[in-house]
């Protein structure tokens, strides 16, 4: 497992390395002194695991995290901020208080290695799928934050400059275009609706022929999608209605 | 030990009580006084049998009301009414049995006295009870008032050490990250760093006990502080620390520039990846002012609210112990960020 250690301090770099030593499954690809090193970090190195400071120059970790187009997964260090991050609404979060206890650090490896989906084996879900189902989106909407797996997301709506995002009972402002998110979302799970909409495949209900030619799509959840004329030959493809 | 004065030391219920009740025998008997016939010691016996009752009685009433204050319970005009009737009821009886034991004027015949030793009993009582209630909210009064000093007085002195008993928990642990990092890398420089904590945490925790430490104590805390500091973030802080002479004397709060140069700190260094120098310049100003300014790179931050909580009490601090004049002022100037504190040299 690849993983990069963010922090603006040498030596709690340099503790983070030895901490991380007692686990050689690990392999620790670089290091980024503050948010937009750890941006350009991520982007370069692609680890699978990134220990990030919550208080850094330049940007706190959150921001980091907002700012990619896809979450690795994360372990929050943090010295005295666990007040800040259990403020949170993400589940699938990890922080480890500084200094940092060699058995809180192994447990908090062990619950990553966890959530990996080659230890979970989705059941019955294809290869892809479970590639898709690790990846998960940070979304930092004014003092809240999410991270989301994506398959858990039924619906991302264009809202101006914003998209917003539909999971669970949540709908968060995240400052992303809807073209942009297109590109890096599985094609065989979500599919473009319409100018507004990507809709998630896998919580569509019902189907229905409309007027203007296009589709109806009922979610789960009781939301109405509306698939453009221009793109209901492709949804038609893609469920092999 | 410190006697109370001579009045507070009186107990002024039992002086009052008894004068009140042996002015009644001294009434009697200069309403009997006949030139002739001296001092009848039949009336001046049954006077004291009636004082002695009254004193039994006006006590038990005054435990009844003492209690009711006491509580907070409102002693009301009804109270106060049904209580006269019935103090007079009781006396007046005890009264009569005098008249049968004494028998200061013969026998006693018939009722015809009843109605007037009612009234007459139920009139003393109202008079003791006027004044019994008169002195016993004048007391209370007083008694509020002194409570409601000492209230506030109070809180102002655990105002002031909340203020002061500021450790900055973010501080400590990732200092404790550094120390735990250090221990394997340089074993002297991490026992260094816990002689530095401890001298900070020492430090910071008596503060609360001075109104004001010599500006000489306060930088040394701060030195230590400063020297932690520059353990973890390294190159990215430059410290330069300026005392004019003879400034070492000089009295601050402590904690005050502590906590100034912790916020140059956490706003010049910790929130800037190039990292900041940290100014500490002591000086005396025109007509004996002091100044001492702490600079860092950087701009005010807009939406800081925890500077502004940090900056309102060591505004507040420096006003409860350098009296009004005392000044502190945050600007910015050509990147860089000023905190000036200004107060009149005493001494």
């Amino acid at each position: 497992m690849r993983v990069l250690l963010i922090d603006d301090e040498r030596l709690a770099r340099a503790e983070l390395r030895r901490l991380l030593a007692a686990h050689p499954h690990l392999d620790i690809v670089g290091e980024a002194v503050n948010a937009a090193d750890g941006v350009q970090q991520i982007a370069a190195l692609k680890p699978d695991l990134v220990f990030l400071d919550v208080q850094m120059p330049g940007g706190s970790g959150f921001d980091m995290l907002a700012a990619l187009d896809e979450a690795p997964d994360v372990i929050f260090t943090t010295a005295f901020d666990q007040y800040a991050l259990q403020a949170f609404d993400v589940n699938a979060l990890d922080y480890l208080l500084k200094p940092i206890q060699p058995a809180r650090m192994a447990a908090a490896l062990q619950r990553c290695a966890m959530r990996r989906p080659h230890a979970i084996g989705l059941a019955g879900a294809p290869v892809s799928a479970a590639a898709t189902a690790a990846k998960k989106l940070f979304i930092k909407d004014g003092e809240r934050c999410w991270f989301v797996a994506l398959h858990a997301i039924r619906l991302f709506e264009s809202d101006g400059n914003y998209t917003r995002v539909y999971f669970d009972e949540h709908r968060p402002l995240t400052l992303r275009s809807l073209n942009q998110l297109e590109e890096r979302l599985d094609p065989q799970r979500f599919f473009r609706a319409s100018r507004r909409h990507i809709v998630n495949l896998d919580f569509v209900e019902r189907v229905h022929p409309n007027d203007a030619g296009g589709l109806d799509l009922t979610l789960r959840d009781g939301l109405q999608v509306e698939v453009s004329r221009r793109r209901a030959p492709q949804f038609k493809a893609l469920t092999a209605l | 030990m410190n006697p109370r004065p001579l009045p507070a030391r009186l107990n002024w219920y039992w002086i009052l009580q008894l004068a009140g009740w042996n002015f009644l025998p001294l009434l009697l008997v200069s309403m009997t006084f006949t030139p002739n016939g001296g001092i009848d010691r039949g009336s001046l016996a049954i006077a004291y049998w009636g004082v002695a009752g009254g004193l039994v009685i006006s006590h038990q009433w005054r435990r009844f009301l003492k209690r009711r204050i006491a509580h907070n319970i409102r002693v009301t005009w009804k109270t106060l009414a049904v209580g006269l009737v019935v103090l007079s009821a009781v006396h007046t009886p005890i009264q009569y049995l005098g008249y049968l034991v004494i028998k200061p004027f013969g026998e006693v015949h018939g009722v015809a006295w009843l109605p007037s030793a009612l009234l007459f009993w139920w009139g003393v009582y109202l008079v003791w009870t006027i004044f019994y209630m008169l002195v016993a909210y004048l007391r209370r009064n007083a008694g509020l008032e002194a409570d409601a000093l000492q209230l506030q007085l109070s809180a102002r002195e655990a105002e002031l050490r909340a203020l002061q008993a500021q450790v900055n928990p973010h501080f400590f642990f990732n200092s404790m990250n550094s120390v735990r990092a250090l221990v394997y890398q340089d074993q002297d420089a991490a026992a260094q760093m816990i002689d530095q904590l401890a001298s900070v945490m020492r430090y910071a925790l008596q503060s609360g006990h001075h109104d004001t430490v010599p500006l000489a104590d306060e930088i040394e805390a701060v030195q230590a502080y400063l020297a932690i500091e520059k353990i973890r973030f390294e190159e990215r802080m430059r410290i330069s620390v300026d005392i004019g002479a003879g400034l070492e004397h000089v009295r601050i709060p402590p904690m005050a520039l502590q906590t100034l140069v912790e916020n140059a700190v956490k706003y010049g260094v910790e929130a800037s990846p190039t990292g900041s120098d940290i100014r500490i310049h002591a000086r005396r100003g025109d007509g004996g002012t002091i100044h001492i300014e702490i600079a860092n790179h950087g701009a005010i931050a807009p939406f800081a609210n925890s500077t502004r909580v940090g900056l309102a009490n060591t505004r507040k601090r420096l006003a409860l112990a350098l009296g009004a004049a005392a000044r502190l002022d945050l600007t910015e100037h050509d990147g860089w960020v000023h905190a000036t504190m200004t107060f009149p040299e005493t001494r």
